[in-house]
């Protein structure tokens, strides 16, 4: 397991406080790329240049997490949330973490069985049933948690079996991870072209950070790196891939063939299993924004399977982890004039 | 709260005993309190026995709290790797999602498992109740073969919860009911008492006060005082009659539960050593539940017993909640009021 997991996970970053991470991915990228930018929304863009800077291939990984934004402070001095990200069943019996003016523990607790009717013990409770307690009096609550302060499940990895973990946040600093992995497989690598590593901001709710990103950078190609399901109890085959099978490639309208070719080429090359996924419609990650971004990109999706994605225990393998980052260093190396010669040959045809 | 205390609520808390795996509890009770107790003796449940000045005279006074929390055991183990579990003691099953764990006697990391939100249906979401007996906890094993000899049907699986201090005064941690009992009666076997002293650390409370059941045949004291983390709703919404207590009302005096009448005489002398001694305590505002205070009672003749709790939020869930200050006045309290039982009871 890359060291960097585990302080990236660490870290809490609602869409919209993704500039908390930077100086991590300043530290963990410094010697690796050549540049580094930040953007007005916040994204970072950290740059490896290559022979040529006339070109260029951008693989993106998307800061954000999900958590919930203080609504209301009710007279006990507990804490009302919104949140539409993850199922409302996830949060009771949580610890959570308030960010107000300083970071608060918070539990978000029910009322026990004994005057709990049987009625209310067969229905999950609505997000605006749900309250954060931290511990405080109401005036500290009130002086320290502005409303629309965000709220975050409690940090706290966890090793498993196996080259497996859990914890918060896996969506998506696990690819933010093997973006860093594949700089590292690339330092004494030369390549024909720029290589845009993008850490994004807004990905969990809106794709403004990818969109911005890809004018910014205006690569020829860009890779959204993200999670995908990974097969789950209770849940059909057909619908996940296998956690520990190797990463997804997503098929469908907003996937460029040739980067998909590229991508296919460069996983057989060096040997690493992929599952493919079909998406007849949105991506439901960065990609579906770079695409449409400046004048067009030509974009591909590149997954790690997860479980229990959007929950305080997301679960992946560290060999699907290591196989995206080997496929992503493969890549860059194959971004050269012979593929460009394919994406724009057919495309001026 | 002073350091030792702290060390000592946090070995307790994070001690892991479900009903019938109370053996990790019983060992860090034992070694807290060696040289304190004259002697150990454990029984065919379970239960732990620290006797103290068993030949003085005077009655014999038991101090008891329950060892066991509640918590979840293996039932099956899945060809694919996962592990079913169902509930130990009573549980709220909405608790049970996206929770961390810890498997087995190994103490296995593991998590237990909550489909995608993108793969849940709204039905799902808004109006289904995950059953403890369809969640299943994953600890990375990727076949049914890497649990052999690491997890067996039976294990204890607990909620994987660090202790530590909270918000203004409070303390977290799991298993406040009952290891905040355990603590207090720890806490005051390592006093010196002029009366024979039984501490009853029992087992099996959380499954129908099991334990106690037979542990007060086995000494049947004069006086027994069973020290609870008990139910405090004082949170969220909840209107005021449902909130039971109230963290930082100070020590909680059951009345009547679903089990038992205290008695009236020992809990009226209590009430008036907390008011000599400006001690903070409140009643139970709810007749419900029950503790191991009514199998104490119903052993021998009948035992003339209380039944008095730390107030804590969230017990049965993965995470509870305590008030410093309640805890250091129980165990103040109670002290005050065995050294009056000295002289009223010799």
């Amino acid at each position: 397991m890359h060291k960097l997991l585990e302080s990236l996970t660490s870290a809490y970053a609602v869409s919209g406080d993704e500039r908390r991470l930077h100086d991590l991915l300043r530290e963990a990228t410094a010697g690796l790329v050549t540049e580094i930018h930040e953007t007005p929304l916040g994204n970072l863009l950290a740059v490896r240049r290559g022979q040529s800077s006339d070109h260029s291939i951008l693989f993106a990984a998307h800061l954000d997490e999900v958590g919930g934004w203080v609504t209301r402070i009710n007279d006990k001095g507990f804490l009302g949330i919104h949140c539409r990200s993850v199922d409302p069943r996830v949060w009771p019996g949580q610890q959570v973490v308030v960010h107000g003016t300083r970071p608060l523990a918070g539990i978000i607790g029910l009322k026990p069985v004994h005057v709990m009717s049987r009625e209310e013990l067969e229905r999950p409770l609505p997000m605006e049933e749900l309250w954060v307690d931290v511990g405080l009096p109401r005036n500290e609550v009130e002086a320290c948690v502005p409303i629309g302060s965000t709220i975050t499940f409690a940090a706290g990895m966890r090793t498993l079996l196996g080259d497996r973990f859990a914890g918060k946040t896996m969506d998506d600093r696990l690819c933010a991870v093997a973006l860093v992995q594949a700089l590292e497989l690339l330092k004494d690598r030369t390549l024909p072209f720029d290589v845009v590593m993008a850490f994004t901001v807004q990905e969990e709710v809106t794709g403004n950070g990818a969109w911005t990103t890809g004018y910014v950078a205006r690569p020829d190609a860009g890779i959204a790196v993200d999670v995908t399901h990974g097969d789950t109890d209770g849940v059909p085959d057909y619908k996940t891939i296998p956690l520990g099978g190797g990463p997804g490639l997503t098929v469908g309208p907003i996937i460029n063939d040739h980067v998909l070719d590229l991508l296919r080429r460069s996983a057989k090359a060096i040997e690493v299993p992929f599952h493919e996924e079909p998406s007849m419609a949105y991506s439901g990650t960065d990609a579906d924004e770079l695409q449409l971004s400046a004048q067009g990109i030509a974009t591909g999706v590149l997954s790690i399977p997860l479980r229990y994605m959007h929950s305080p225990v997301e679960t992946a393998d560290q060999t699907d982890v290591d196989r995206t980052a080997r496929l992503i260093a493969e890549v860059a190396v194959h971004f050269d004039t012979a593929f460009l010669g394919e994406l724009y040959g057919t495309a001026t045809a | 709260m002073e350091q030792q205390r702290l060390e000592l609520l946090r070995t307790l808390s994070e001690a892991r005993g479900i009903s019938g795996h109370e053996d990790e509890v019983a060992g860090v009770i034992r070694s807290r309190l060696e040289g304190h107790v004259d002697r150990f003796e454990r029984d065919a449940v379970k239960n732990l026995f620290a006797l103290k000045g068993m030949d003085k005279p005077g009655p014999m006074v038991m101090l008891n709290a329950h060892m066991d929390e509640v918590g979840l055991y293996v039932t099956r183990i899945t060809k694919e790797g996962y592990v079913h579990v169902d509930k130990a003691g009573g549980i709220d099953d909405r608790l049970l999602l996206g929770k961390k764990v810890l498997v087995g006697r190994h103490a296995l990391a593991g998590v237990t498992a909550i489909k995608a939100v993108h793969l849940a249906t709204r039905e799902e979401t808004e109006q289904t109740v995950v059953k403890a007996e369809d969640i299943v906890v994953d600890v990375g094993a990727k076949s049914e073969a890497d649990l052999a000899g690491k997890v067996a049907v039976g294990d204890q699986v607990t909620f994987d919860t660090a202790f530590g201090t909270f918000g203004d005064g409070y303390l977290v941690g799991k298993a406040f009911d009952d290891r905040a009992g355990c603590a207090v009666v720890m806490e005051l076997l390592m006093m010196e008492w002029p009366f024979p002293v039984v501490g009853m650390f029992s087992a099996q409370e959380e499954i129908g006060t099991r334990g106690a059941r037979v542990g007060a045949w086995r000494y049947t004291p004069a006086v027994s005082i069973t020290v609870e983390g008990t139910i405090a709703a004082d949170i969220g919404e909840v209107p005021e009659a449902q909130q039971v207590t109230t963290l930082g009302g100070g020590t909680v005096l059951t009345i009547k539960d679903g089990g038992m009448i205290t008695d009236h005489r020992l809990r009226r002398q209590l009430i008036d050593v907390a008011r000599a001694n400006g001690l903070p305590w409140q009643f139970k505002r709810i007749p419900a539940g029950g503790t191991d205070a009514r199998s104490i009672q119903l052993a021998g003749d009948g035992v003339r017993a209380l039944a008095v709790a730390v107030p804590a939020r969230y017990i049965h869930s993965p995470v509870s909640l305590i008030r410093a200050s309640d805890y250091e006045n129980t165990v103040a309290l109670l002290a005050k009021f065995l050294a009056q039982l000295a002289t009223t009871e010799a």
